[in-house]
């Protein structure tokens, strides 16, 4: 009893002594909030709370890319063999 | 007598105060040696997840971007310039494509980075920025509708740069 009470007055006092550190995790999550208040990242989470996993934002990635890619090709016309407007039926 | 037995109590007690003071002092002293590289840490089981949601919000712009850089193509065709000229923008379009298609895919790569990426999807969208003038003087002063789309299109690209070129918090 008598040396618990020792340990945490020992603990109590090296805490003093070390101003911040019982605030890092609270650093940390601060500067991962004003990363998503920046505008330059979405919520890390769903709409309904759930964590957003790094296989879904894999797919995310994947999926936008894909359109990326769509909207830049969108406009090409298609290879001229397809049309029949060169050559025609061989043989 | 009773004095003696008194003084060795008081003297347990401190030796034990000293011993515990000893078994803590160690583990927190590990604590504070953590504290500088601990926000990193902390920060760096985010980043994985941040970095994925930023090239995925870069690629959102950029496909912005692209769908008015295309329509800035089919309303050049709708116009119907000379041949050399539509066949000069033609080609300068298929290069901006070759360079918009790395693009995409050097941005789809840095998402798996382990370290900050917003830097590296600025690098891999600048090469767009001259490509597209060049696209955009082969296309301006055809119509003020197409001056439009172009026009559209360049803030769009400047969107795409001013996301990707700065670090979230800095101006």
């Amino acid at each position: 009893m008598l040396f618990s009470v020792l340990i945490n007055i020992a603990v109590a006092a090296v805490k003093t002594l070390l101003p911040g550190s019982a605030d890092i995790p609270a650093q940390a999550a601060q500067l991962v909030r004003d990363l998503i208040a920046s505008g330059k990242v979405p919520p890390l989470t769903h709409d309904d709370g759930r964590p957003i996993t790094l296989a879904e934002a894999d797919a995310m990635v994947d999926a936008q890319a894909l359109e990326a890619h769509a909207a830049l090709h969108a406009g090409d016309l298609p290879p001229a063999a397809d049309t029949g407007a060169v050559g025609g039926p061989v043989g | 007598m009773r004095h003696g037995r008194s003084l060795r109590y008081l003297a347990a007690v401190f030796l034990a105060a000293a011993l515990s003071a000893a078994a803590v002092l160690p583990s927190v002293g590990c604590l504070g040696a953590a504290s500088s590289a601990q926000v990193p840490a902390a920060l760096a089981q985010n980043l994985p997840l941040i970095n994925r949601l930023l090239a995925k919000q870069a690629l959102v712009i950029m496909t912005d971007f692209f769908r008015l850089a295309t329509n800035v193509r089919t309303a050049v065709r709708a116009v119907g310039l000379p041949a050399a000229q539509q066949a000069a923008l033609e080609a300068r379009f298929t290069a901006f494509q070759a360079e918009g298609d790395k693009a995409i895919e050097k941005v789809r790569a840095e998402s798996k980075a382990v370290d900050p990426v917003l830097s590296k999807i600025g690098t891999a969208v600048t090469p767009l920025g001259p490509l597209f003038e060049d696209v955009a003087k082969l296309a301006r002063g055809h119509g003020t509708a197409l001056d439009i789309v172009i026009d559209s299109a360049t803030a769009t690209l400047d969107a795409v740069l001013s996301y990707a070129g700065s670090a979230p918090g800095q101006p």
